[in-house]
């Protein structure tokens, strides 16, 4: 890359203090968001993908969260270290939020209008805050905002609260959005629109972290790809790369589970994540006696594909992934097909 | 269908209407018509995966047939007994072999009770009053669905989100149901949780032979799960049969819509389904004829007229997007013409005299603020057999509710080179 990425993130790690121990919710997570770029993680709740993104722009709530390591970089500016005044105008003005459930995000007793002029205010000295707040309606896509603008949060569909809290979050004019679960809460046909809204956004120019457990909206929107489990990024790289050879044992547990019913439901166990070493060892099917060793395993490339393709697994670099290889060829093989070969007929099935 | 006389459990024409009340006097002034004459039936063992979006009515199906909600019209039958008249033991008997899970775990359980209570909850009001055989029975499903006999005296908070749908999964059989309604079962969960719930599901409905209806909005989860499905649109079924037809052949374009809409696992497939137009129908005022006619991309022209597909198209999600109040505020205030064609790709010339001298007045009015009048005129030479008529056509046998599929109708499906 010929100039800096917009944010970099380097050695980020946040703990959380519970009563009996301290949770290393991000453990030395590392990367990059270019401009313009959407990159999206991935992972399941307790993954620290959530907290990753909120200790961004210090939003995590400390105590019990605290950021203990790490740099953040954003255009230039430092943000780990950062005091309040910088983060609250980095926050306001150039990296926004949005969230799974914009209801909690709006306030119930101010008209939407209110709420956005609001956000215009804080972060410029906008004359025409109302007018402002109209086209902002508009360029998210809601219709008659003229007159929607003076309408409360209530009065707005899931999807189209989701575009209000949108359109707040655009009032700065930011530069980075960061949006946590946008399109979990809504119906498939409503995703389609607000998907089809975030890339028009990231068409025209703003860079979009992307925090998601569903890999069909990754597929959808990301030019790249985090992996994350027990705290750490496990597998990054492309989305082409990583869809089309999801290389760490984890990603590919995740996209098994689109392509028939789990394996594992009969030696259930609970999930204990240990916190050294490969993170994913206890659950995962490759795991021999290396992967305990050390913080986490380095990093190596994913020769089968080109770019900047990596994993955090000890059976790639001197290691033998042939066997995980070969899974992962499976893999892509069949969610390639599920849209025209289904898991099959059992034979029970009753035509009416 | 078969030939058993009767099946496990019939809906027949069932419509659950909902009264809106409004002044002092609590008149009713209107209804929402959240179930519309739903049919289906489900044998012994047999899954269903009933899909749509929210607002389709389909847990108020749901509702409707566990009698927490009354029937406006139609029945529920089970074993061919009508449920709405089941009294004392037979009530009773009805109740405890149709059983619930919910989509939200921590609302399924009293934060004061140990799970073991939980568990056994069903069966005390049912009467066995034996406290070591219901321990016994609470523990031998505990086992059954992955957790261990120990867990009895731990309570809600100490299990996570799929732990406590595995909990939910042991109540729910503990009174050995034959029907177990799964409310969005797994939507709350990880997709990794989700698939482990979903398999020990369907292991313990094969061991147990229990028939499940799956009441979900996620397309992947019915293909996975289900034998058949239903799909639901505005209180009405407009599809149905085996999973493998309807979701890999989907005859209904609403099933179409929903499907494409779901995003594909290839990333270099990003095209995602385009609807007429984006807002559901209020149910207390569905439209006419076809429910989806308002949104639907196959939408059948009237006999008259005699237009390629992308320009009929073009021509009806100019007047749906008026009358659904979804025109985008930068086209309502343009003084070009030229803007309002251009925005719906409305070709300057128009092969159908009437058509074309409907767009230029309808887009004039459109210039002209006078949004009524282009709806108008625009509905005036669009009108179709599918706001006219409720469609009830069959695909090899299994019904779609489509006036594609009718042949009395002209209009025959479209397939994907008319779709672009």
């Amino acid at each position: 890359m010929s100039s800096d990425p917009l944010l970099s993130v380097a050695g980020l790690r946040t703990h959380i203090e519970t009563e009996d121990r301290t949770v290393r919710a991000v453990d030395e997570v590392s990367f990059d968001v270019e401009r313009g770029e959407t990159v999206c993680v991935v992972g399941e709740s307790g993954s620290g993908k959530s907290v990753t993104c909120e200790s961004l722009t210090g939003i995590v709530p400390s105590p019990p969260a605290e950021i203990v390591g790490g740099s953040i970089t954003f255009d230039g500016h430092s943000l780990a270290d950062a005091d309040q005044r910088l983060l609250r105008e980095i926050r306001g003005n150039r990296i926004a939020h949005i969230f799974q459930n914009p209801q909690q995000a709006l306030d119930p007793v101010y008209a939407v209008g209110d709420q956005i002029t609001e956000a215009i205010e804080l972060h410029s000295n906008a004359e025409n805050a109302r007018e402002r707040a109209v086209s902002l309606l508009r360029k998210v896509g809601i219709p008659n905002a003229e007159t929607r603008v003076d309408d409360y949060p209530h009065e707005f569909s899931g999807g189209m609260a989701q575009r209000v809290a949108i359109a707040i979050a655009l009032a700065a004019d930011p530069d980075l959005l960061i949006a946590d679960e946008p399109t979990t809460a809504v119906d498939v046909t409503v995703q389609a629109r607000l998907i089809e809204l975030l890339r028009r956004l990231t068409g025209e120019g703003m860079s979009l972290l992307l925090v998601t457990h569903d890999f069909r909206v990754v597929a959808s929107m990301a030019d790249r790809v985090l992996v994350m489990f027990g705290g750490t990024i496990v597998e990054r790289g492309s989305v082409e790369s990583v869809f089309e050879t999801p290389a760490h044992p984890y990603t590919q547990t995740l996209f098994e589970s689109y392509d028939g019913l789990s394996q594992r439901a009969d030696r259930y166990a609970r999930d204990q994540i240990p916190s050294d070493g490969c993170r994913f060892r206890l659950g995962c099917p490759y795991a021999v006696d290396g992967c305990e060793s050390g913080e986490q395993p380095p990093f190596e490339s994913v020769e089968a594909t080109a770019g900047d393709h990596s994993v955090s697994c000890v059976h790639y670099g001197d290691g033998n992934p042939d066997e995980i290889l070969a899974n992962a060829d499976r893999i892509a093989a069949t969610i390639g097909n599920t849209e025209s070969d289904p898991e099959g007929d059992n034979g029970e099935s009753n035509n009416e | 269908m078969s030939d058993t006389p009767e099946p496990l459990l019939e809906l027949d024409a069932l419509k659950t209407h909902y009264s809106i009340r409004d002044g002092w006097l609590q008149r009713e002034v209107g209804r929402v018509r959240a179930v519309d004459g739903v049919s289906f039936s489900i044998e012994t063992g047999e899954t269903l995966g009933l899909v749509g979006e929210s607002g389709s009515g389909k847990s108020t199906v749901a509702r409707t047939i566990l009698q927490l909600e009354e029937a406006t019209e139609g029945e529920v039958r089970f074993e061919g007994s009508p449920v709405a008249e089941l009294t004392g033991e037979d009530l009773h008997s009805f109740q405890r072999r149709v059983q619930l899970i919910v989509q939200d775990p921590n609302e399924a359980f009293s934060p004061r009770m140990t799970i073991g209570e939980a568990v056994a909850e069903p069966l005390r009001l049912h009467g066995l009053s034996d406290d070591d055989r219901r321990e016994a029975i609470v523990e031998d499903l505990l086992e059954r669905v992955g957790l261990s006999a120990a867990d009895t005296s731990r309570y809600p908070h100490e299990f996570s989100g799929g732990e406590k749908q595995r909990i939910a999964i042991a109540r729910a059989l503990v009174t050995n149901p034959d029907v177990i309604i799964a409310d969005e079962p797994t939507s709350a969960l990880d997709s990794r949780v989700q698939s482990d719930v979903l398999a020990l599901l369907d292991r313990i409905r094969r061991e147990y032979d229990v028939a499940v209806l799956l009441i979900s909005h996620d397309i992947d989860v019915v293909r996975l799960f289900c034998d058949r499905v239903a799909v639901m649109y505005l209180g009405e079924i407009v599809e149905r049969g085996a999973v493998s037809t309807v979701l890999n052949e989907p005859a209904h374009p609403y099933t179409r819509v929903l499907l494409e809409s779901v995003p594909s696992l290839d990333p270099t497939e990003r095209t995602l389904a385009r609807p007429l137009t984006e807002t559901i129908p209020d149910p207390a005022d569905p439209p006419g004829g076809c429910r989806f006619h308002t949104r639907c991309p196959e939408l059948i022209p009237p006999d008259t007229v005699d237009l390629p597909t992308p320009v009929w198209r073009a021509v009806a999600e100019f007047r749906f997007t008026l009358q659904a109040g979804e025109l985008p505020d930068e086209v309502a205030e343009t003084e070009a013409k030229r803007t309002v064609r251009e925005h719906f790709s409305i070709p300057d010339h128009i092969g159908d005299e009437s058509i074309a001298k409907a767009v230029e007045t309808a887009t004039g009015a459109v210039v002209g603020g006078d949004i009524e009048t282009a709806v108008q005129t625009l509905a005036a030479v669009t009108e179709t057999v599918c706001e006219r008529e409720s469609p009830a056509a069959r695909v090899d046998s299994r019904p779609v509710a489509c006036h594609r599929y009718d042949d009395t109708v002209e209009g025959k499906p479209l397939t994907r080179e008319d779709q672009n």
